[in-house]
């Protein structure tokens, strides 16, 4: 076998700079050959998809969720077409594809959506005893996940990811494999449908809340 | 406080994961990673659609490849191979029959597609961030290496022309040494050529004999379209060709007519000569069926030819090893059992640690199969070839 010139190149490009974990992508990439790379970005993000799944679900079907999007994560990362460093935007489609999996099944079952109402985190009992300890900001929370349901679901999907999954309008396209200009519109309107549903909310505050340009919404 | 911080903030309240449901799912990514089952999901009619998209798949695969698992072939292989006590020519013979029962490539579809793993060592980076290239050995205080892997995907037209395309996928330390080496230099970043960009490059359909690195002195007047159909006439014309290489040689001449005769010294080099042709000819593609079928049985013709039984290699694929000793190398071939595909090489730095001390070649083939085009990139990237 020649050896590729490019090695030779890559050996003349190489230099040394500080700092910098190895990429989400890098991983990925790698894991094609070492299949064991890929357990690292289970650590990297498991907890937080964990989290999102949770919240718009339970904690026993985030738990099978978020299980279920990494062992999908790794059967298709041969397919992984990066954007930018990080796999977010990715696992979260996948997770996102599989919660509307199950609400199709759960509307089939007739008794989805219904399940949903009224609970803010957690509907099982996991979260019992912190949800009592809420329990003024209870009613509010509720109002305010009502109006959540009440939005179309990829006006939710895009509002959720942005404010849950803490995704730029960028990395949202790409979850929702969907133009940008999609993203924003969607959530422009999700918000305008929150301020009316709840309107003791000062819709005057909110315009500082809107990133630019698809970054994220601290680094706004 | 607006609707949306509201709900931004109601997501501060939730907990995450307990250990117990962590360890569940990494339990269940690691089946996945293990190769284990992983728990069914799909329901039954999926599944079955599964089933039925998968044997159509294979199916296809067996129909169109021209590697087609030898049957009765292969079952011989297996009762020759597994036992590393046992005559290495038998083993070899073996793949001879399987070898010789499967489809040449030029009648598949319009390209023979491979792709190989090519991991390549021997990277040095030094603190100081200078080329490692043409550095005294003494001049670099603190190095380590770094084994690096390329993907490398070749279409093979019926006319024999290449193209392909090479592209990086990652590297990791060569041992642990090479880590403690890397932290002691303050851990430098990798990142930048760890996350090769991923170029493509393409070899502008050249030779297939050039680019799979025929050596034309290898084979001197052999025509590798046509080689003899018996292994002591391939081997008997392959001793005349290196004869040829080898003038001033003791005894060259002589060894051409009959090996015995030779001298020692003589011998060897011509034994690693003609390892190494019909190591190439095996790996080449376009060697025809009956050629390979010849190539295996020359082979086991070889002195220090052993088997070393069912051996994996570093993607963990299982497969007949085979050893061939002759100094100062101690060779190692591993072949897929079902189809005789050489899919690794390497050499055995430690025989006293059996297959754990062998050492694997660059290269690794991962897949074989035909492919109708070829992908523009390998026709447009950046050219390179046989450097």
């Amino acid at each position: 076998m020649s050896r590729p010139p490019e090695l030779d190149r890559a050996e003349r490009h190489l230099r040394s700079r500080v700092g910098e974990p190895l990429s989400d992508s890098v991983l990925i990439e790698r894991s094609r050959v070492q299949p064991d790379a890929f357990r690292e970005l289970f650590e990297r993000h498991f907890d937080e998809l964990f989290r999102y799944l949770a919240h718009r679900t339970s904690r026993v079907a985030a738990e099978d969720l978020a299980a279920e999007t990494f062992t999908i994560a790794f059967a298709r990362r041969a397919r992984y077409v990066p954007f930018g460093d990080s796999a977010r935007p990715w696992l979260f489609s996948i997770a996102t594809n599989l919660l509307r999996e199950r609400a199709r099944k759960d509307r089939r079952g007739g008794h989805a959506l219904a399940r949903l109402a009224g609970r803010i985190v957690g509907h099982d009992g996991d979260d019992r005893a912190a949800s009592d300890a809420r329990e003024d900001a209870r009613g509010e929370r509720a109002r305010l996940w009502s109006a959540v349901r009440g939005l179309r679901r990829e006006e939710r999907e895009a509002l959720l990811l942005y404010a849950w999954a803490d995704l730029s309008y960028a990395e949202i396209a790409v979850a929702l494999d969907c133009p940008i200009g999609t993203v924003r519109s969607r959530i422009a309107r999700a918000r305008q449908a929150l301020t009316r549903s709840l309107p003791d909310l000062d819709p005057a505050d909110t315009a500082d809340l809107i990133p630019i340009e698809g970054g994220h919404r601290d680094r706004a | 406080v607006t609707a949306l911080r509201r709900l931004i903030d109601s997501h501060a309240d939730v907990a995450p994961p307990s250990g117990e449901q962590r360890a569940r799912a990494r339990a269940r990514l690691d089946s996945a990673i293990d190769g284990t089952p992983v728990r069914a999901r799909r329901s039954s009619r999926r599944r079955a659609l599964l089933v039925v998209a998968v044997a159509v798949v294979a199916l296809g695969v067996v129909l169109e490849g021209p590697w087609r698992s030898g049957g009765a072939s292969s079952s011989a292989v297996a009762a020759s191979c597994d036992d590393a006590t046992r005559p290495a020519s038998l083993c070899l013979h073996a793949f001879a029959g399987v070898a010789r029962a499967q489809r040449e490539i030029a009648r598949g579809r319009a390209y023979w597609e491979e792709e190989i793993d090519y991991g390549s060592l021997g990277m040095v980076v030094r603190k100081d961030d200078s080329p490692s290239i043409g550095i005294p050995a003494s001049a670099i205080t603190r190095s380590f290496f770094v084994r690096r892997t390329s993907q490398i995907r070749v279409w093979i037209t019926r006319d024999a022309r290449v193209y392909a395309t090479s592209r990086g996928i990652g590297a990791i330390f060569d041992t642990p040494a090479d880590r403690a080496a890397w932290q002691a230099d303050g851990s430098p970043s990798l990142a930048r050529w760890l996350a090769h960009p991923g170029a493509t490059t393409n070899s502008a359909g050249i030779s297939a004999r050039k680019w799979f690195g025929l050596d034309p002195s290898q084979v001197g007047t052999l025509d590798i379209d046509h080689l003899p159909a018996t292994a002591e006439e391939l081997l008997r014309q392959m001793r005349l060709t290196v004869a040829t290489q080898l003038p001033g040689t003791p005894g060259a001449t002589a060894c051409a007519a009959q090996l015995a005769s030779c001298p020692i010294k003589t011998r060897g080099i011509m034994n690693r000569s003609i390892f190494t042709s019909l190591v190439w000819l095996l790996r080449y593609p376009l060697t025809t069926p009956a050629a390979r079928g010849t190539v295996f049985d020359a082979l086991g013709r070889l002195r220090g030819a052993a088997l070393l039984g069912r051996v994996s290699d570093p993607r963990g694929r299982q497969g007949v090893g085979l050893l061939i000793t002759h100094n100062p190398d101690d060779n190692v071939l591993l072949f897929q059992p079902q189809t005789g595909q050489l899919i690794a090489t390497g050499h055995l730095s430690d025989p006293k640690a059996g297959p754990s001390g062998i050492r694997w070649g660059e290269s690794l083939l991962v897949r074989t199969g035909s492919a109708a085009r070829v992908p523009s990139a390998a026709k447009t990237g950046e050219q390179w070839c046989c450097g």
